[in-house]
């Protein structure tokens, strides 16, 4: 004879009632501020140990050519260098501009610095990792839709959800996260990054007539009111054009390595 | 007693930190283990019906806390979960072997799978934003590689704590 015992599924199906309720109405909050509060920081170590764990995975499994990996990096540092100079030249004309100019900025941003506590979700359907849980939320004055850079000044990626003590953050290869974005140097290339199936990112909407090269780095366009413009989003590694269509793509990569993200700033407009 | 419900309420907690920080921040196959899942199992069959509900529902109502879907998605998922492995050990597998621990892992990750979409599609009808399943070829060898390391763990987890434990022999059927 088969057991079912229907009245305490019945039960434990009411204190799954009646915890949504409590939680729906704000009443488990303080209970959720101290759990975070105390779980936070082991949360942020731990999840450092495990970064490192996997990083030292990967090293020990890679199979790049470390050697000719080297070469390349020199051939651009010596590249770099030369521009550097050009554009040590530049800025130094621009601030004297500025000056006669007496231009103001129009936005004066502060940082919050957080830790990721946590890379995806273990309800994460098709087991996303473009995702990072952060250990700041709406009481730090975060909200969705601000940028997340890393130490560099490099877009890592946008709120996405804002909780009291955590937020969600959709990296920048995630296909929900979108950036309005230019080309440096060529301010009337604008269009739209978005991710590309957690792999890439791609430049959309940007008109055939644009002379668009590889190498090419893509940066924020200001467009949107809460991100600044000049944040280095990618640099161009393809091209997808094709004659018969009105707009052209670019595939961009990442200069970081989003899965070394560790400590993120997320910045904040002042008013 | 209340030492015991200290201990449990670290082990409940050390549970969570290791499935929400460390396993998340694991290589990308290793990533995908339900630790919480084959642990709930693992309680459920070693232990009992009622130890396995209370740590389902605390360790479900902290992954909700940490969670951005809707707020009883997990405890929901796992109090299901707990219920129906629950009667299929006291109808159909009855013997507690090594078998049968792996064929629950099996069933409960597939109907953990299955609920969490099921719940994540119906909540998202309500929202602005309507969320589309890709049920590409990469989805189904996720799933499957999910199914397979929980199997693995599970099996695993069983020797040790078979190792440990005098009442599970043998582990096992013998004809």
């Amino acid at each position: 004879m088969i057991k079912i015992n229907n009245k305490k599924i019945i039960r434990y199906m009411a204190v799954i009632g009646l915890l949504v309720f409590l939680y729906s109405f704000g009443w488990l909050r303080p209970l959720e501020g101290v759990i975070s509060k105390v779980l936070n920081p082991i949360l942020f170590r731990m999840q450092l140990f495990s970064s490192s764990l996997s990083q030292r995975y990967q090293e020990q499994t890679s199979k790049i050519d470390f050697i000719q990996t080297f070469k390349n990096q020199q051939a651009e540092i010596s590249r770099l260098l030369s521009e550097n100079a050009e554009l040590k030249i530049i800025k130094e004309e621009n601030e004297i501009m500025r000056q006669y100019l007496d231009f103001f900025s129009k936005h004066d941003y502060s940082k919050v610095l957080s830790g990721v506590i946590s890379r995806g979700n273990i309800s994460d359907l098709a087991n996303r990792v473009e995702t990072i849980s952060i250990d700041k939320g709406s009481r730090d004055g975060l909200y969705s839709g601000l940028v997340v850079i890393n130490e560099e000044g490099i877009v890592v990626g946008k709120i996405a959800e804002v909780k009291e003590y955590t937020s969600e953050v959709y990296l920048v290869l995630n296909d929900q996260c979108r950036i309005a974005a230019t080309i440096l140097g060529d301010d009337k290339t604008s269009g739209i990054v978005e991710g590309e199936l957690g792999l890439t990112m791609q430049m959309s909407f940007i008109p055939q007539s644009k002379n668009i090269k590889k190498g090419d780095i893509v940066i924020s366009s200001g467009l949107e009111e809460s991100i600044p413009r000049g944040l280095v989003i990618g640099q161009v590694s393809e091209l997808i054009k094709e004659s018969n269509e009105l707009w052209q793509q670019a595939v961009l990569e990442s200069s970081i390595d989003l899965d070394e993200v560790i400590v993120v700033a997320v910045l904040l407009p002042k008013k | 007693m209340y030492i015991k419900i200290f201990i449990n309420f670290i082990l409940i907690f050390s549970l969570f930190i290791i499935q929400t920080s460390f396993i998340s921040g694991l290589p990308p196959w290793l990533s995908n283990i339900n630790f919480v899942l084959v642990v709930l199992i693992m309680i459920l069959g070693f232990n009992n019906l009622k130890n396995a509900l209370l740590w389902a529902i605390i360790i479900g109502s902290l992954l909700d806390i940490y969670s951005f879907y809707i707020f009883g998605l997990n405890v929901f998922s796992f109090i299901v979960i707990i219920f129906f492995t629950n009667f299929l050990l006291e109808n159909f597998l009855t013997n507690r072997s090594l078998y049968t621990f792996l064929a629950l892992t099996l069933l409960a990750s597939l109907l953990y799978e299955f609920l969490i979409c099921s719940i994540v599609f119906l909540s998202s009808i309500f929202a602005s934003q309507p969320f589309i399943f890709n049920f590409s070829i990469d989805f189904w060898i996720d799933e499957l590689v999910k199914i397979l390391v929980n199997m693995i763990l599970a099996f695993i987890l069983f020797y040790i704590i078979s190792f440990f434990s005098k009442r599970f022999k043998p582990m096992f059927l013998v004809r």
